[in-house]
C-alpha cells in the first residue's frame, strides 16, 4: 500500500469542482477546534491560486491541529521508540509536509467544497472521535471522520479516515516495511520525493 | 496315589452324591432353576458395568488422593461433557457455539454451560492476553486491512467489495495479496468455501472448533447424550450456517465406551455359543450331550452373574471378561465328564452306571482343577487394584459354581436326556503300547529352556500402553473428537498442580523450562503481562483503525450492479492475480441468477461482521485486576482457600506412550503432586504393572501349595508348574513382537492363562500317572484337553472381534496364550515324565 492510495481515497471522483465553504460551527467543543481550524484552511486554500502558497497556509494549519509526532509513533508503531528523538522530529515534519502537499493538490482554487457536521464522540482513555462530512457540487458527499488526542491542554488530530480509509493505517503499511528493509533515511527521501511530485503534478 | 486315603474318600464321595442325583434328576433341575432365577433377576436389577480405569484403583493411594483433593478444590466441567463444534471458519464455529449454547442451556437435563466464546470480558479482553508476539502479527495484518475494512463499511455488500478489490489492483498494492489468495481458495472449492477473515486478519482463535462446557445432574449418562443430541440437531436444522457438534469429555467417552464393551461382549457369547455348540457337536457327536453340556454351562453363568451382583454390584472393564472365562472354564468341565461318560458307554457300561463313573474317575481332577484355579483367582484379592480383585473375586466363585453345576446339574440332565440303556458286554478297547514320545524327551527339554531364554529375552522389549483412550472403540464419536482436540492443540491431555500462591511462581517458572513443556496456565492467564504497555498498544491500534471499524458491520444484499462488478474485478486481475481471475470467471460462466450472487456474498463476507465485532470489543480492553474478574472464571483458577491450580501443557500432543512417559515423568520430577488425565494414566499403569505382577506371583504361590498339599511330590508340581511358565515367557515374547502392548484391560491374561492352564496340566499329569495309559492324545483325557482348549480358544477370539479395543487386545492375548500353553503342556509335561519317575 502506498500513499498514491490515499490521493484516491480522499477524491476517488473530481468533486473539487465548484467548492462552497461553510464555516464551522461557534462554540464547539473542544475536540472539534482543531477539526474547525483544518477545515477552514482547507477551504481557504480553494481561494489560493499558486500551490506553493495553498501548501505553506496548510502547512501552518497542519502545525496547529496534528499532533504530528503522535501520528508518527501510530505509523511507525514499535520501529518508533528505536528512533532518536531527532530522528523522530525529522520523521514528524516529514509527515507534516507531505500532507499539506497532499491537501494543497487536492483542495486547487475554484473548487464548491463544505464541510458539515461535526459530531463528537468519546473515545476510551481520554480520545475522541469528529465526524464530518465534505460536500461536493457533484457526486455523494464523503465522509471525513477525525480521531484526537489531549495534547497538554489542547486536543489534537492523530488521525484523518476518508471514506473509512484510515490514513495512518496506509501510511504505516508503507513506512514500516521501508523503514526495516532501508532505514530512516531512504523513508525520508521518498516522503519528500512523493511531496515534490504531488506538488508538481498539482502546479 | 501320595494320599490314597484321601483320594478314595473323595471318589467314594462323588458316587454317592451322583447315585443320588440320578436317582433325582426332577429335584436336583428344580433347585438349580430356582436359584437360577435369583441370580438372573439379582443380575438384571443390580449388576451395571463401570469403565473408569482410575476409579479402579484403591482411593488410598497418593496420587489418588492428590487427585481427588484438586477434584474437590477446583470442581468445575469435571465429570461432564464437551460439545466440539466445528465449521467452515472460527468465527463460524463462534457463531454456532453460540446459538447452540443458548439452546442448550434452555434444557432442564443442563445445568452449567460455558463456552470462552460467548463471554463477553473474555471478548474485551481478548487482544490484552495475547502474547506480545501474537499482538504485533494481529496488529500488522490489521492496518494492512484497514483500507480495505475501511471502504467496505461504506458499500457493504459483494459489489462494494468487488470494486474495493478492483480499485487496489488499480493501485498496485501488495497489501491484499493474502485476500486474493485467499478468494482463489475458496473459488477453487466447489461450492465456493467460506473465506476465513480471523485467519486473514489474525484475530481471535484461529482453529476452526469452539468447545462448550457442559455439567449435568448425576442422571442416566445415555439419556443426557440423547437429549443433547436432540438439542444440537434441532439447532442445526434452524441455524443458516452449518457447523458440526460432537460430543466428548468424561461422560460421552464412559457411556460410549460402555456401549462398546457391552455389545462387544454380547456379541462375543453369541459367537462363542454357537461355536462352542458346533465344537461339543464334533467331538462328542450326541445332541444330548450336547444340549445338556449347553445347558449346564449357561446356568453355571447366570449363577454366577447372579453373585457378581449381590457381591459387588459392577463389572468393571476387567471384570466384564468373566463370561468369556467363565464359559472357557466350565465347558472344560463338562467335557472332560462327557467325554469320559461316552468313553465308559463305549466300554459296555449302562447309561447310569456310566454317569457315576464318569464323574468318579473325572471328578477328582476336576475338584483338584477348580481348587487351583480358584485359588488363582483368590490370589487376585490381594492387589490393590480393584480392577483386578474384583475379577478374582467372580471368577474365583465363578469356577466353583462351574464345578457344582458340572458334578450336579450335569448328571441330572444326562439322565434326564439320554434313553437308559443296559449294559453291553464289548470288551473294553487293548490298551496300546506307550508312545515312542520318551526318545524326543531331551531334545524337547533342551528346547524349552532355550524357548524360555530366547523369548525372556524378546519380553524385554515389552510396552504397557497408558492411554485408556487407546482401549475405547476407535470410531465412537466420542474418541474421535477427543483425538481431534488432541490434534488441534486443545490438548485433553495436560498435568494439573494445586500449589500455593507462595509456591505457584517459582513453579511455573521452574515447569516452563521443561523442555517437554509448551506453557503454563495459571491464574495469571487472565492477567496481561504488562497492562500498562498492552493498554497503550491497543489505544493507539484503535486509532490507527478508526472509529470506523468499531460500528457494527451489517451486510445489505448484492445489488443489481454485483454481476457487473465481479466480471470488471475477473478482468482487472487477470494480470496479477491469473489464477484469481481464471477461478472468478469459470465461477461467473458457471452461475447464473441472483441465488449464487448471495451464496459467494455469504461465503467470502460471512465471516466478517463477526469478526469485526469481536475486534471492536477487544479494542475497548480495559486494566483489569485480578478481582474485576467474575467469580465463575476467577474460580477455574483460584480454589476457596487461595490454592492456586497450575495447567501444564505438553510441548508435543501427547499421541504415544513414549511422549506422555517422558512428560509425565519430566513433570513430576518437578512437581511431585502434579496430577490430571496423563500423571492419572501412567501412575495407574504402573501400579497395575505391580498389582499384575503381585496376582501373578500370588497366584503362583497359592497354586503351587495346594497342588503341593493333593499331590504329595514336589516333582508333579513342578511338572505342572514348567510348561505354564514357558508359556506365559513365551506369551509375553509374542506380545512384544507382535506387538500387543499391555495394557490396563489385557494385563489380566497372564494371571488368568495361569488359572486356565493349570486345569490342563492336572488332567494330563494324573493320566500320565496311570502307567497302563494309551497315548495321552488317544484318551479321554487328551482328546478333552484338546477340545476343551479349541472351545475356550473360541471364546477368547471372539473377544478378539469386539471393537471395544481393550476388550479386543483380551481376547487376542488369551487365544494367542492358550494355544501357546496347551502346546507347552502337551509337549512339554510328558517329555519331563520320565526322567522324573
Amino acid at each position: 500500500m502506498n500513499a498514491h492510495t490515499l490521493k484516491s481515497a480522499l477524491f476517488l471522483l473530481p468533486f473539487w469542482a465548484g467548492m462552497t465553504y461553510a464555516a464551522a460551527p461557534a462554540n464547539v467543543p473542544d475536540p472539534a477546534a482543531p477539526v474547525a481550524l483544518l477545515q477552514t484552511a482547507l477551504v481557504e486554500a480553494t481561494k489560493q491560486t499558486k500551490v506553493d502558497a495553498r501548501q505553506a497556509a496548510l502547512r501552518t494549519a497542519i502545525n496547529n491541529s496534528f499532533d504530528l509526532s503522535a501520528a508518527g509513533r501510530l505509523i511507525l508503531r514499535s520501529a518508533w521508540r528505536d528512533l532518536s528523538a531527532d530522528q523522530q522530529a525529522k520523521f514528524a515534519n516529514a509527515l507534516g509536509h507531505l500532507v499539506a502537499a497532499n491537501f494543497a493538490s487536492r483542495f486547487r482554487p475554484g473548487a464548491v467544497v463544505s464541510f458539515s457536521g461535526a459530531q463528537v464522540s468519546d473515545l476510551p482513555r481520554g480520545r475522541a472521535s469528529v465526524r464530518t462530512r465534505l460536500a461536493r457540487a457533484a457526486g455523494e458527499p464523503v465522509p471525513f471522520d477525525y480521531t484526537l488526542q489531549q495534547s497538554g491542554e489542547q486536543w489534537r488530530i492523530v488521525n484523518l479516515l476518508v471514506a473509512g480509509v484510515s490514513d495512518i493505517a496506509l501510511r504505516s503499511a508503507q513506512y514500516t516495511r521501508q523503514l526495516e528493509a532501508d532505514g530512516l533515511d531512504a523513508v525520508l527521501a521518498s516522503m519528500q520525493d512523493e511531496a515534490d511530485a504531488t506538488l508538481l503534478a498539482a502546479q | 496315589m501320595s494320599a490314597p486315603d484321601g483320594a478314595k474318600r473323595v471318589r467314594a464321595w462323588l458316587a454317592r452324591s451322583t447315585t443320588g442325583v440320578v436317582a433325582h434328576p426332577w429335584r436336583v433341575l428344580l433347585v438349580n432353576l430356582l436359584l437360577l432365577i435369583g441370580a438372573l433377576a439379582a443380575a438384571a436389577g443390580l449388576l451395571r458395568i463401570d469403565t473408569d480405569t482410575s476409579a479402579m484403583l484403591s482411593a488410598k493411594l497418593d496420587w489418588r488422593q492428590q487427585q481427588i483433593n484438586l477434584e474437590q478444590a477446583f470442581p468445575a466441567y469435571r465429570q461432564g461433557t464437551t460439545v466440539l463444534v466445528e465449521a467452515a471458519t472460527g468465527q463460524r464455529a463462534s457463531d454456532a457455539a453460540r446459538v447452540l449454547l443458548a439452546a442448550l442451556v434452555a434444557h432442564p437435563l443442563v445445568t452449567q454451560a460455558f463456552t470462552a466464546e460467548a463471554q463477553p470480558i473474555l471478548r474485551r479482553q481478548g487482544l490484552m492476553l495475547m502474547p506480545a508476539e501474537r499482538f504485533e502479527r494481529t496488529a500488522d495484518a490489521l492496518v494492512r486491512a484497514q483500507p480495505l475494512l475501511g471502504r467496505l463499511q461504506q458499500a457493504p455488500h459483494l459489489a462494494g467489495f468487488a470494486e474495493l478489490l478492483t480499485q487496489t489492483l488499480e493501485q498496485n498494492s501488495a497489501a491484499t495479496d493474502p485476500v486474493f489468495d485467499a478468494l482463489t481458495e475458496s473459488l477453487q472449492q466447489a461450492p465456493v468455501a467460506a473465506v476465513d477473515w480471523r485467519q486473514l486478519l489474525g484475530t481471535g482463535d484461529q482453529r476452526p472448533q469452539v468447545l462448550i462446557l457442559l455439567d449435568h445432574p448425576p442422571a442416566k449418562g445415555s439419556d443426557v447424550l440423547v437429549a443433547l443430541r436432540g438439542v444440537i440437531k434441532q439447532t442445526q436444522s434452524k441455524h443458516p450456517i452449518a457447523f458440526d457438534a460432537r460430543l466428548t469429555g468424561p461422560l460421552p467417552l464412559r457411556v460410549e465406551e460402555l456401549t462398546a464393551a457391552a455389545d462387544g461382549a454380547a456379541v462375543a457369547a453369541l459367537l462363542t455359543l454357537t461355536a462352542v455348540v458346533i465344537l461339543l457337536w464334533l467331538g462328542l457327536r450326541s445332541w444330548q450331550l450336547v444340549v445338556a453340556s449347553v445347558l449346564t454351562v449357561l446356568a453355571g453363568l447366570g449363577l454366577t452373574a447372579g453373585f457378581a451382583a449381590l457381591a459387588v454390584g459392577h463389572l468393571n472393564l476387567i471384570s466384564v471378561a468373566f463370561t468369556a472365562l467363565f464359559i472357557g472354564l466350565a465347558v472344560d468341565y463338562v467335557v472332560h465328564l462327557c467325554m469320559q461318560f461316552r468313553a465308559s458307554q463305549q466300554a459296555g457300561l449302562g447309561r447310569d452306571v456310566a454317569i457315576v463313573e464318569a464323574v468318579e474317575q473325572v471328578g477328582q481332577s476336576l475338584i483338584l482343577c477348580t481348587a487351583t484355579t480358584a485359588t488363582a483367582f483368590f490370589a487376585f484379592l490381594l492387589t490393590s487394584y480393584r480392577g483386578i480383585a474384583e475379577l478374582g473375586l467372580i471368577a474365583g466363585v465363578g469356577v466353583i459354581i462351574g464345578l457344582l453345576v458340572s458334578l450336579l446339574l450335569l448328571p441330572a440332565l444326562l439322565r434326564l436326556l439320554l434313553p437308559g440303556t443296559p449294559p453291553s458286554h464289548s470288551p473294553p478297547p487293548a490298551p496300546r503300547r506307550a508312545s515312542s514320545a520318551g526318545k524326543a524327551t531331551g531334545a524337547i527339554r533342551f528346547g524349552a529352556v532355550a524357548a524360555t531364554l530366547l523369548g525372556g529375552w524378546l519380553a524385554l522389549d515389552l510396552q504397557f500402553a497408558y492411554n485408556p483412550i487407546d482401549l475405547k472403540p476407535p470410531h465412537a464419536e466420542s474418541v474421535l473428537a477427543h483425538t481431534r482436540l488432541l490434534d488441534s492443540g486443545d490438548a485433553p491431555l495436560r498435568a494439573e498442580v494445586m500449589t500455593t500462591s507462595a509456591d505457584a511462581p517459582a513453579l511455573i517458572k521452574a515447569l516452563t523450562a521443561l523442555d517437554v513443556v509448551a506453557r503454563v496456565d495459571s491464574a495469571q492467564r487472565l492477567l496481561a503481562e504488562n497492562p500498562d504497555d498492552r493498554l497503550m498498544q491497543i489505544d493507539d491500534l484503535a486509532l490507527t483503525l478508526g472509529g470506523v471499524l468499531g460500528a457494527p458491520l451489517t451486510l445489505e444484499p448484492p445489488p443489481d450492479t454485483t454481476r457487473d462488478t465481479l466480471e470488471a474485478l475477473r478482468d482487472a486481475s487477470a494480470e496479477k492475480h491469473g489464477r484469481f481471475s481464471a477461478a472468478l470467471g469459470n465461477w461467473l460462466n458457471s452461475n447464473a441468477g441472483p441465488q449464487p450472487l448471495h451464496s459467494l456474498q455469504d461465503a467470502w463476507l460471512g465471516d466478517l461482521p463477526g469478526v469485526l465485532g469481536v475486534l471492536n470489543d477487544g479494542l475497548a480492553a480495559e486494566a483489569m485486576t485480578w478481582r474485576d474478574w467474575p467469580e465463575a472464571l476467577r474460580r477455574t483458577w483460584v480454589g476457596e482457600q487461595d490454592q492456586r491450580r497450575l495447567v501444564v501443557v505438553p510441548a508435543a500432543p501427547l499421541n504415544s506412550n513414549t511422549r506422555l512417559a517422558e512428560f509425565v515423568d519430566a513433570v513430576l520430577a518437578v512437581a511431585p503432586g502434579a496430577v490430571g488425565a496423563p500423571v492419572v494414566y501412567r501412575k495407574a499403569g504402573q501400579a497395575v504393572q505391580r498389582a499384575f505382577i503381585e496376582a501373578f506371583s500370588a497366584a503362583l504361590v497359592g497354586i503351587a501349595l495346594l497342588m503341593l498339599l493333593v499331590l504329595r511330590n514336589p516333582a508333579d508340581v513342578f511338572r505342572v508348574l514348567v510348561p505354564l511358565l514357558l508359556g506365559s515367557v513365551l506369551l509375553l515374547a509374542c506380545a512384544a513382537q507382535l506387538p500387543i502392548p499391555l495394557n490396563f484391560a489385557n494385563i489380566i491374561a497372564l494371571p488368568l492363562l495361569l488359572g486356565i492352564a493349570v486345569d490342563n496340566g492336572i488332567h494330563v499329569l494324573l493320566r500320565l500317572r496311570d502307567p497302563s495309559a494309551p497315548p495321552l492324545l488317544r484318551t479321554a483325557t487328551g482328546k478333552a484337553v484338546v477340545l476343551s482348549a479349541l472351545t475356550t480358544l473360541t471364546s477368547f477370539a471372539a473377544l478378539g472381534l469386539s471393537t471395544h479395543r481393550g476388550m479386543a487386545s483380551m481376547g487376542q492375548l488369551l487365544a494367542l496364550g492358550l494355544v501357546i500353553c496347551v502346546l507347552c503342556t502337551l509337549v512339554v509335561l510328558p517329555a519331563l515324565r520320565p526322567k522324573l519317575q
